[in-house]
């Protein structure tokens, strides 16, 4: 029997078509609306950071597969440029251009290409590589631009721009109650060129999710969370504590629940394990706010310590078919 | 909306409509290679030898244990050669090539209308002599449904249980495991008339004590109904993959799981194919050896899908002749469903009783398998039936750690495929995954050797 040169190889021999490519490239898509607005608010600086991360973040990624002794190839798949982007969109966009380079480099080499890349990682690089610039120069990545088209109004006016958050930590919820939440909500407010851009996040985030790129498992816990935990304080002493709603829409809330939290390799994968994990972010989301000094970066925090817990909530799974009862507590432990 | 994502990622649903095509016969080839391993088991013995003539319906190869059945000649024609040959589902098997003569024509067959009557040991003998078996990669004979007691590989997985329950339910199931795959559709749309007998039939063999259900489509339903005509109890389910394999229509319709590598029967279910019930009913009744196969040929080579009765031991080739499928662009020859069928090397492999689909592809839009990093991102933890964690299984298997696989309870898997068909990152599955069972020497699902 002579051999027709067909392909042998072991099912499936159809595939649905989801790709790393796919999953990356969507994400970018979805950030385009933040980004709109950053330019909108930021002008041209935004742009130019934008640029610099993007090629800082493809270079390095390149020398990390050259050195690694890895196919080039990967740099198609683009997740190199969307951790620079995701990076870039939380700094002020006048920061300058070799803070940008180091923290992707940061980012790329040692978030996420020293421990194995993509996918090997146990903590989101972005926030590794946003932690270490502000360890370095935190007055240099703290010290926003205003943003054009914004209205300020009272106090605040007299103040050098700071985050809502850092205006409510500072002077009390009192005062950072003239911030509107609707105008919070659509981007203004003082921050990253596209983290606090609420609701371009929201609709990128919904895209994401339709898109079968992200699970609403994460997102939902997340913002259930921050509903019940800011809500829990609100309800205590509202003179002391910022309603839920100034929680979700203030700072870089939004982008960390769509955007940071359920990012694939630094989540859990389970239904409940990513519910959970949410949850637990936006619980400690509220704690860092209210009580902590990194107030700004609270968020980012939560995540970056929870991703330490991954491991745990991926124990929270249903049962494996067909184990005899008596063993469906051996399969947990396994 | 939920399910409207599922969709997405999971658009496998059974073939609906094809079970209105047309069927044509597939004219005999000059040659017919008929393999004698055509089942899980031990290979049948030759009772042939060349420059024998046969008629068709013959026996020219006994079965030697419980697990297999005997072969028949397709036709009437001289044995030219018994040689080893390549095996459609792997490795090496005797293949009776039978030269041919004159036209197709039915098989001489011996009825027996007093067939239920006799014993039930009497009549799973007789279909056994008849050569009836399941269909798909490792086909179990009909024994193997009924009585795993006579199955050694299928005990494996009782050894230190209590003894088999009786049997409560049978199920007997018009829905086709895999998308493509049509033939237990047509079953009902084209053979009703045989539908009642045979659903009598596998009831005198299973010994059922309680319910018997005929799982059918949705789109199905009144010719279920109307088929049935009250022999069995119509169950609708939903044709997405994997829900259709048998171990997950046993879950889905009573609530029991099947201990791994069990035969339902542990959980006192019997579930058969609606054709296999059919094929059994002809061969105790009207004394017909199972010779062709009813077969879909499908895949993104062939427009529109069509479907075929062949000879078995018909090449590959001489089916898609028949069918107007060009040779030339097809890429990969699958036999079986597209998801957990076999490739084949070759268009002149011959079809055995497990063939009842031919997927031609293209193969030309699809990204490559390869040894990409897992990415971590959970479609399969979330889709796999098993309730499994793929991405750890497979990450294990990569390296080599095959202890912790066994830990994590590989033998639960069932082969689906469904975490292979949504990886994004083209990460060989289930290759890993059958390969780490061969190495620890695990029972595997569909696997003949
Ligand atoms: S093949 Fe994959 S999805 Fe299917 S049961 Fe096995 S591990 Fe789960
Ligand atoms: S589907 Fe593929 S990439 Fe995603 S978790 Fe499973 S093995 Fe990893």
């Amino acid at each position: 029997m002579k051999s027709s040169g067909l392909i042998v190889d072991v099912g499936p021999h159809i595939h649905g078509g989801n790709s790393i490519a796919r999953t990356m490239h969507n994400q970018i898509i979805a950030l385009i609306p933040a980004i709109a607005v950053g330019v909108y608010m930021f002008g041209a600086g935004a742009i130019r950071a934008i640029a610099v991360a993007v090629a800082a973040a493809v270079v390095f990624e390149y020398l990390m597969l050259r050195a690694l002794k890895k196919p080039a190839s990967a740099l198609a798949d683009g997740s190199a440029a969307l951790t620079g982007l995701l990076l870039v969109l939380m700094l002020p966009a006048d920061v300058p251009w070799w803070v940008i380079v180091v923290g992707v480099g940061a980012s790329i080499v040692i978030g996420k290409m020293l421990f194995g890349g993509l996918g090997a990682y146990p903590f989101n690089p972005v926030i590794v590589g946003w932690v270490i610039l502000l360890l370095s120069w935190p007055g240099l990545i703290n010290k926003w631009p205003r943003p054009n088209h914004m209205q300020w109004g009272g106090i605040a006016e007299s103040l050098p721009a700071q985050t809502t958050i850092e205006i409510m930590k500072r002077y009390g919820v009192q005062m950072s109650d003239q911030f509107s939440i609707l105008d919070s909500f659509l981007g203004f407010q003082p921050g990253g060129i596209g983290s606090v851009a609420g609701l371009a996040l929201v609709i990128g985030g919904v895209f994401l999710i339709a898109r079968n790129i992200i699970s609403w498992q994460v997102p939902v816990g997340f913002i259930a969370g921050i509903f019940i935990f800011g809500g829990i304080y609100h309800a205590v002493d509202p003179t002391m504590y910022a309603s839920p709603l100034f929680h979700l829409v203030s700072g870089t809330t939004l982008f960390c629940i769509f955007f940071l939290a359920p990012e694939h390799t630094t989540s859990p994968n389970t239904k409940w394990g990513k519910i959970l994990f949410g949850l637990c972010c936006a619980a400690l989301t509220i704690v860092i706010r209210t009580h902590g000094t990194h107030a700004n970066g609270s968020a980012r925090f939560a995540i970056l310590l929870m991703n330490l817990l991954v491991p745990f909530f991926d124990r929270i799974r249903p049962p494996i078919l067909g184990l005899p009862k008596k063993s469906k507590e051996a399969a947990a432990d396994a | 909306m939920l399910n409207s994502l599922y969709e997405i990622l999971m658009p496998l649903r059974a073939a609906k409509n094809l079970d209105k095509l047309p069927v044509n016969a597939v004219p005999a080839p000059e040659f017919l290679y008929v393999h004698l391993k055509q089942h899980e088991g031990a290979e049948a013995a030759p009772v042939v030898k060349a420059g024998d003539e046969v008629k068709a319906g013959q026996t020219i190869g006994w079965a030697m244990d419980f697990m297999s059945a005997d072969v028949h000649a397709p036709m009437d024609g001289k044995v030219v050669d018994i040689e080893r040959q390549p095996n459609p589902y792997g490795g090496f098997s005797s293949v009776v090539v039978i030269k041919t003569e004159g036209k197709r024509k039915s098989v001489e067959s011996t009825p027996d209308p007093d067939y239920l009557s006799k014993t039930n040991g009497e009549l799973l003998h007789r279909i056994r002599r008849m050569g009836v078996m399941c269909e798909g990669p490792a086909p179990p004979s009909i024994h193997s449904i009924f009585n795993p007691y006579m199955c050694p590989s299928r005990l494996v997985a009782h050894v230190g249980r209590d003894p088999l329950p009786p049997v409560d339910t049978l199920i007997v199931t018009a829905i086709d495991e895999e998308p493509i795959v049509s033939i237990n559709q047509y079953m009902i749309t084209r053979q009703s008339n045989d539908v009642p007998e045979a659903i009598k039939l596998m009831k005198k063999l299973s010994v059922v004590t309680g319910r018997t259900v005929l799982a059918c489509l949705d789109t199905q339903k009144k010719e279920a109904e109307k088929a049935a005509s009250g022999e069995a109890e119509v169950r609708i389910m939903s044709g997405r993959y994997p829900g259709t394999l048998r171990e997950l229509t046993v879950w889905r319709l009573t609530g029991r799981e099947i201990p791994a590598g069990a035969s339902p029967m542990s959980v006192g279910v019997a579930v058969i194919p609606l054709r296999t019930a059919i094929a059994a009913l002809k061969a105790v009744r009207d004394g017909i050896p199972q010779t062709s196969m009813i077969v879909t040929v499908a895949g993104d080579a062939v427009t529109p899908p069509q479907m075929v009765d062949a000879l078995i031991g018909t090449p590959a080739r001489d089916i898609l002749k028949f069918c107007d499928v060009p040779e030339a662009p097809i890429k990969k020859l699958v036999f079986g469903g597209p998801i957990r069928g076999k490739s084949q090397f070759s268009f002149d492999m011959p079809i055995t009783k497990g063939v009842n689909t031919i997927v031609a592809l293209k193969v030309d839009k699809l990204v490559p398998i390869a040894e990409n990093n897992c990415i971590n991102c959970g479609a399969c933890v979330e889709f796999c039936p098993a309730r499994l964690q793929p991405n750890m299984l497979s990450r294990h298997c990569q390296f080599r750690v095959f202890d912790e696989i066994v830990k994590k309870h590989i033998t639960a898997c069932l082969e689906c495929g469904v975490c292979g068909y949504i990886c994004p990152s083209r990460r060989p599955m289930l290759q890993y995954f059958q390969n780490a069972k061969q190495q620890m020497k695990l029972p595997r699902k569909g696997n003949m050797l």
